[in-house]
């Protein structure tokens, strides 16, 4: 979009390819039109800190300081942490975030066969059916969400829920769950961290924004290209804006 | 005793238990004289236990009881941290500390602390008004004076035993790592055999630097008899974003149980604000609490109320080896040949640089032999990560530099393929990333776990699944997957 109105863009992506994490089905053919329209490709290549109009890269091509008068941030989200979630209680291991636990179940890696999942989101919808089909035996799912939602198939289903800690060493066998005044002890040997999508922030002088800083975040669920779009669209405008 | 079956491999001049940042400044120090030394420590890795949470401050000795031994190796440790950071590759800044009084009844303790600086050699001065502002701009404005200790700094303690034990190591001390020391054989008032749970040891000396396991291993070696309980400390670790804000560590007039919670920068830019202190009977209780994590976050917000804890990237919980007598450093009086290096609850970081020489020197004096071993190293081969000089280029001149795997803390694939081939390597993903930072940043391991996690699994025996997260037993997941 900045490119078609003839601003000069840089694309910094860390992996290999564009389409993010999770590539979207058109992800090659944005990156395509993207190219037509006269936008630099640095892949494989982390945009590493931003100051005083510098932007510092590292990756296949080497250290590579760019200039720029904007810096637009669309590094995508990421569940929730375990601080950002207050769980406390012990440091055992089997606490992942979601997003890793989606790449290791790729690569063959169960995390745990009663695993607990926390989140309401898309992403624990599927990590819970994934958990089921890699050979999980119970699956128990948090959610923040109000009674009447429906429990996702297979589920143990906690509602208007929260997980306050979590007990075992060397890894987790337990996790306490409250649900108003109620706390259920739930046994589980892996705690799934899929709750609320929050921004991907890793650029040194720019994580929590600043001048210059743009950010581009579609942190509603559920994840859509129509989300996207808007938030690109209002980035767009955003830098347009602060190139005056 | 069940020594059946044990090997007896070793007959080391010295045998160190405990390869926290005691033993393991000991092992260094030693290992530069011509004499035989194995360390024997029960977590798989070094440092794992106490010398792991700790608020990493390398207190300079300013407002330690003068004249104690706590006092005197704090105080001859604190001018040399510059040195050996540098030859060691750990990070270390003097920030400066500020007391901050908020009455005058409070204020009127100030200038009995600056006499004790004093007496400790130690220099400080009295701020108050635009002075205050000035060496604390992060300070509460209802502060109405304060003392500022220039000379407090801060190093990267997670690092620290690693470093202190690959020198140590680089020069020919031998680890026994997930080895627990059980019991021992007397005679003639000495220890004459030490029996782990692998093997069998006939040491001439045995050093104790078993932090909060002091008390058994000194019993277990016919040793004198005391009790070590864990005082449980927690934190909350902010954003090296708001570490901004905070150029220097702020704390308020020291109570019952010490200084309560700081508002500390680290080492590498982040702050963490804690700890606090509580007298636990179980040693292996880390968890954090609730009320206790919010008691700490309005403690510290007194001391700079402008705290966020939208900055906050993770929670944390270490124990003090408290005994009844701190800093129980010196000959066993009931076996002749066991030095103690226990109960350093503390400021154990802050005096390890000295203490490894205090106990060199002790043993030197019960007959060790004092000859320097020629070829000893003063320094490591150790490349730095990113984050610890910012220089893009450096990094990028190693083509697995220019992978950066953990994005939050900078961290490239050289650093973790360094950290698994080190002379004391990493052994497990909680290891990799104790010695890089891989995993905890803001996004505590979303974008980058798996990728380290694999890099670990190269190095490490079993199948992914099996690769240890840190001690035996917390495999990264619980099997293969099966269906489609
Ligand atoms: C909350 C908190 C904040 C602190 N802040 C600071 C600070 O800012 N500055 C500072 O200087 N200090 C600080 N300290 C104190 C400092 O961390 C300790 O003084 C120091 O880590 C003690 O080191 P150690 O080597 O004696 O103990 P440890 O690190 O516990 O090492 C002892 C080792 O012995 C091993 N061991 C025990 N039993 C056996 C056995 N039977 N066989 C084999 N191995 C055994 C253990 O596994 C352990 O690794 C703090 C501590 C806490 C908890």
């Amino acid at each position: 979009m900045l490119a078609e109105r003839g601003i000069g863009v840089t694309l910094v992506e860390r992996l290999p390819a564009p389409g993010g994490q999770e590539p979207e089905t058109d992800a090659a053919q944005l990156a395509r039109a993207a190219s037509r329209a006269g936008v630099r490709m640095m892949l494989g290549t982390l945009a590493a800190e931003f100051r005083q109009g510098q932007v510092h890269t590292l990756g296949v091509e080497g250290a590579v300081t760019l200039s720029a008068d904007a810096l637009v941030v669309a590094t995508g989200s990421r569940p929730q942490t375990r601080a950002e979630l207050g769980i406390a209680g012990e440091r055992g291991a089997g606490v992942m975030p979601g997003s890793a636990t989606r790449h290791l179940l790729d690569s063959g890696v169960l995390l745990g066969r009663h695993p607990l999942v926390i989140g309401d989101g898309h992403l624990a919808e599927e990590l819970c059916s994934a958990l089921g089909s890699a050979g999980a035996i119970t699956v128990t799912s948090v959610r923040a969400g109000s009674d009447g939602v429906d429990p996702w198939p297979g589920t143990n289903t906690f509602t208007d829920a929260r997980v306050l800690s979590v007990h075992g060493f060397p890894r987790v066998n337990r996790a306490v769950v409250s649900q108003g005044d109620r706390l259920t002890h739930v046994h589980a040997d892996a705690v799934i961290l899929a709750a609320s999508r929050v921004a991907m922030r890793n650029i040194e002088g720019a994580v929590f924004g600043g001048p210059h800083v743009v950010e581009c975040f579609s942190l509603a669920e559920p994840k859509t290209f129509d989300n996207a779009e808007a938030a690109a669209m209002q980035a767009c405008e955003q830098t347009m804006l602060t190139l005056r | 005793m069940q020594s059946s079956g044990l090997p007896l491999v070793e007959t080391p001049d010295v045998l160190i238990v405990g390869a926290g940042v005691i033993g393991t400044s000991i092992a260094m120090a030693l290992s530069h004289l011509d004499v035989d030394v194995a360390v024997v420590e029960r977590r798989h890795d070094v440092g794992e236990e106490t010398s792991r949470a700790n608020s990493g401050i390398a207190n300079c000795g300013w407002s330690l009881a003068p004249g104690s031994l706590e006092a005197q190796l704090v105080c001859a440790s604190s001018p040399r941290w510059e040195d050996i950071a540098s030859r060691l590759g750990v990070t270390f800044r003097r920030v400066g500390l500020t007391l901050l009084a908020f009455s005058e009844e409070e204020a009127s303790g100030i200038s009995a602390l600056c006499e004790r600086a004093t007496e400790n050699g130690v220099t400080v001065r009295e701020v108050r008004g635009d002075e205050l502002a000035e060496v604390a701009p992060h300070a509460s404005g209802r502060a109405v004076a304060g003392i500022y200790v220039p000379d407090e700094g801060v190093v990267d303690s997670v690092r620290l035993p690693v470093a202190f034990a690959e020198l140590a190591s680089v020069n020919g001390v031998r680890f026994y790592l997930g080895e627990s020391v059980v019991s021992a054989s007397l005679g003639n008032g000495q220890v004459e055999e030490v029996l782990t749970t692998k093997r069998r040891f006939r040491p001439r000396f045995v050093v104790n630097a078993a932090g909060l396991g002091a008390d058994f291993v000194s019993k277990s070696l016919g040793g004198d008899e005391f009790s070590i309980t864990p005082r449980r400390g927690q934190w909350v670790l902010l954003d090296r974003e708001f570490g901004k804000r905070v150029p220097s560590i702020l704390t308020g007039m020291p109570g019952k149980l010490g200084h309560g919670p700081m508002v500390i920068p680290t080492a590498h830019g982040s702050v963490l604000i804690g700890p606090d202190a509580e007298d636990l009977e179980d040693k292996t209780d880390k968890s954090t609490t609730g009320a206790g994590l919010d008691d700490v976050v309005d403690r510290c917000r007194v001391l700079m109320p402008d705290i966020d804890t939208k900055f906050a990237i993770k929670t944390f919980a270490g124990l003090r080896p408290h005994s009844d007598k701190t800093y129980r450093v010196g000959w066993s009086e009931t076996a002749g040949n066991l030095l103690q290096a226990a109960g350093i609850r503390s400021t154990g970081v802050s005096s390890s640089l000295a203490m490894g020489d205090h106990i060199r020197d002790l043993l030197v004096g019960a007959g060790l032999s004092d000859r320097l071993d020629a070829g000893a190293r003063n320094d490591l081969e150790y490349t730095p990560p990113l984050w610890a000089d910012g220089d893009y280029a450096r990094v990028a001149k190693d083509p697995l530099g220019r992978t950066v795997v953990c994005a939050c803390e900078k961290v490239t694939a050289a650093d973790i393929h360094q950290a698994l081939r080190e002379p004391l390597p990493a052994t497990s993903i909680g290891g990799v990333a104790r010695r890089t930072h891989a995993t905890w940043g803001r996004c505590q391991g979303s974008a980058c776990l798996s990728g380290v996690s694999f890099i670990t699994s190269l190095y490490t025996p079993g199948e992914a699944w099996e690769t240890p997260m840190h001690e035996p037993g917390s495999t990264l997941g619980a099997g293969v997957t099966t269906g489609e």
